[in-house]
């Protein structure tokens, strides 16, 4: 996080990031070319070449894909996401590559410009061997290099982190074009079927990521609702795609949690009236049980969880009100903000309290956790939640406060006598 | 629970984080590796053609413009070679310009494209010049008596001649569909390359039915498994397949 934007910060898991990235990517082109070339002396230099760049494009983007439903599956994969946005680059660069080859070596120097050429040498019939699989090819490197462009933490913050994720989504869209381009351009070629099993399990190992981690949540919105009598009202929900939030937030990707919020969105839509529980959940998946309705002092707030529920330094991520709130437990004291970081939307609840502050799981950015601000002098910040701790239990304001807003920390021994709403300083 | 928890800007992840990340990322690079291989290894179409593209060389013989422009030279046993010629880039030669050669003795400067024993010059514009006067010998008849000549249904695929003898390796199918038709386009003449069991290639020079050359009227059956049925015959060292575009018929392709 930064107030400046500078073109890249480097760390040193950045730099060992980026030199694993650079180093397969030169495994794969020099093992590719180089036992082509010995194999086939006589292969045009050109073709080998686009041929190396098109398929190293191609692969990383499936590892690229595979990241986001892996770290969902198992947290420890989290590093792989940190630098993620260098492989997208990277693979729009390999792309890149190959394009300029292919138009170079089979548009250009002809009776049209080459770009035309590109749409109009197929004729568009529906036999498999003449789809235009190569304006299949271009519309995807578009995709790609409107995510590359707007990478940058610079469009991100101008863009909103929202409007620049659903622009992000779009990388499924250049996945399927690439599909295409590939099925129905080299393997009506190379009809050899091993290029045709590489692509489909490519493809079913991408589709079975998501799908698992996928089933997970649904897995986990069950276990919300399997009656203990005294489980949370959720409504479950059976799409695999969230639905929009509040607040015209559009709704986070499938990828959205590296552990799991998918399909949570559903259920909190449906508006808890005042007293009723909120559904959990936290860094444990495990329901939060609890007896009967609360809020006597004000009707505004909703029992969210129980303190025991909470680990220290960790949150639950409980939904009030359609709004996911992250309720962290530190230092005796009980703070809730909004779950979504002002980063590229990283669930906070997941993270943890370092240094004092809420640490993002994703790239790390922290916020205070009294008012959801960045400490100085970075100047991100989320909304906050008013709280109080009653009887053991978790009471959370489901109206959220401006992001930044300053709100008591409730104390957890001190719970006894609080009947009023909690002095707020805005 | 673990508490452990990664921040990706502090020195080093957690220790269960690092072993998993090692993990994958020994994962990740065995998949290049081995990707990589495979793909390289499975390659199938690349042939036995030559672009000598850094070599220019001088070439003397006796032009003719029909069927396609080509070039007959003569070794010093007295055994010909026929060399089909095409202009630099994607064009075929300039057969208005070219005309007033036909059957002059020239000489011209230019690449060779090979594959086998068909060959080809890309001539450099400038350089194709009469050496002598126009010997009056008529061009080489087509003869139709040949073993299979006469009128014929053949199958096979659309190929340029200038990318399939050579320039482009592999240079055929649907890879290579843009780049045969900007070449066909640009006047380079086609050849329907017919495959037999065993690897056998033959290569047919595909003209209309009054002997005119076939460019842009048959762009829609490149690079596809067609049927054309026409009249063959040899003319030179070259195979003709006399047929018009509504001879052509596409095929399903078998797997
Ligand atoms: C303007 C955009 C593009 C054009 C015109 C284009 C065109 C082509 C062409 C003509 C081929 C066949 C090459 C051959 O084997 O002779 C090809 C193959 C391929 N392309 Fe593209 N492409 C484009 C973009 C992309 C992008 C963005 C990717 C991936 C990120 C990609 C991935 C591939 C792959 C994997 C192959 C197969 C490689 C192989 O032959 O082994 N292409 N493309
Ligand atoms: C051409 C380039 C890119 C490709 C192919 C690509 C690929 C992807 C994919 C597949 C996802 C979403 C699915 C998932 O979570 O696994 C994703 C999300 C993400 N991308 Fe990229 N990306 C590219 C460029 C960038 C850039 C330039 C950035 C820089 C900010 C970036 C940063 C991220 C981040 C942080 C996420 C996670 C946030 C989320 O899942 O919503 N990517 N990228
Ligand atoms: S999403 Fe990047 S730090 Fe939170």
């Amino acid at each position: 996080m930064s107030v400046d934007y500078v073109a890249v910060q480097w760390n040193r898991q950045k730099r060992w990031y980026d030199a694993v990235l650079a180093g397969a990517v030169l495994v794969f082109l020099a093992l590719f070319i180089g036992v082509s070339k010995a194999l086939f002396p006589l292969v045009t230099d050109e073709i080998l070449l686009l041929r190396a760049f098109g398929a190293a494009a191609f692969l990383l983007l499936h590892v690229i894909l595979c990241i986001g439903p892996l770290c969902r599956l198992d947290r420890r994969f989290l590093p792989l996401l940190y630098n993620r946005r260098h492989a997208g680059v990277a693979c729009f660069l390999l792309g890149l590559v190959h394009a300029v080859l292919v138009i170079v070596t089979y548009h250009a120097g002809g009776d049209i410009n080459p770009f035309v050429s590109i749409f109009t040498s197929t004729p568009l019939r529906t036999s498999p061997d003449s789809l235009p699989f190569q304006a299949f090819g271009f519309v995807a490197l578009f995709i790609l290099f409107l995510m590359a462009a707007t990478s940058h933490d610079f469009w991100l913050a101008n863009l909103t982190a929202p409007v620049w994720k659903a622009l992000h989504m779009s990388v499924y869209a250049a996945y399927g074009l690439l599909v295409l381009h590939v099925t129905f351009g080299v393997l009506q070629a190379e009809t050899n079927s091993v290029f045709a099993a590489a692509t489909a399990i490519g493809f079913f190992v991408v589709i079975g990521l998501h799908l698992m981690a996928g089933s997970r949540e649904r897995a986990f919105d069950a276990s919300m609702t399997t009656p203990g009598g005294t489980a949370p009202r959720v409504i479950p929900s059976h799409s695999p795609r969230p639905s929009p939030s509040e607040r015209g937030r559009p709704a986070p990707p499938m990828s959205d949690c590296p552990n799991g919020c998918l399909s949570r969105e559903a259920a909190e839509q449906i508006p808890l009236s005042p007293g009723e529980k909120a559904g959990v959940r936290g860094n444990e998946a495990s329901d939060c049980h609890m007896s009967g309705a609360s809020s006597t002092g004000s009707k505004r707030f909703v029992d969210a969880c129980a303190v025991a529920d909470i680990p220290e330094n960790r949150a639950r991520i409980v939904c009030v009100a359609g709004e996911r709130v992250a309720v962290f437990r530190y230092d005796g004291k009980v703070s809730a903000v909004s779950n979504v970081c002002q980063h590229q939307n990283g669930p906070l609840g997941e993270g943890k309290i370092v240094y004092g502050c809420i640490t993002c799981p994703w790239h790390g950015y922290q916020y205070k956790p009294e008012d959801g601000a960045s400490p100085a002098p970075f100047t991100e910040k989320v909304p906050t939640f008013r709280v109080r701790v009653r009887n053991g239990r978790v009471l959370v304001d489901p109206r959220p406060l401006p992001a930044g807003t300053h709100v008591e920390p409730a104390l957890i021994n001190d719970t006894a006598f609080i009947d009023e709403p909690l002095a707020v300083h805005e | 629970m673990n508490d452990e928890f990664y921040i990706g800007w502090e020195k080093q992840a957690p220790p269960t984080f690092s072993r998993r990340t090692k993990a994958a990322v020994a994962l990740i690079v065995l998949l290049a590796s081995g990707g990589s291989l495979l793909l390289a290894f499975n390659q199938r179409l690349i042939g036995d053609a030559v672009f000598e593209w850094n070599r220019e060389r001088e070439f003397a013989g006796v032009f003719r413009a029909k069927p396609a422009p080509h070039l007959v030279t003569e070794a010093d046993d007295g055994s010909t070679t026929t060399h089909l010629l095409v202009a630099p880039w994607k064009f075929g030669l300039d057969r208005d310009a070219a005309r007033e050669f036909d059957g002059r003795q020239v000489s011209l400067a230019g690449r060779v494209i090979r594959r086998r024993d068909q060959s080809m010059i890309e001539v450099q514009p400038q350089s194709l010049s009469a050496i002598g006067p126009n010997t009056g010998a008529p061009a080489t008849a087509a003869s139709a008596t040949s073993a299979g000549a006469g009128r014929r249904t053949l199958r096979g695929e659309i190929v340029d001649s200038k990318c399939w003898l050579g320039v482009m390796n592999p240079g055929r199918l649907a890879t290579h569909r843009g780049c045969a038709v900007r070449c066909l386009s640009g006047g380079v003449p086609p050849i329907l390359l017919v495959q037999y069991e065993g690897g056998r290639t033959e290569h047919y020079l595909l003209v209309g039915s009054d002997g005119r050359a076939l460019n842009r009227e048959i762009l829609d059956f490149v690079a596809e498994p067609v049927t054309i049925t026409g009249e063959v015959a040899r003319q030179g060292d070259l195979l003709v397949l006399r047929a018009e575009p509504g001879d052509i018929a596409r095929l399903e392709r078998k797997h």
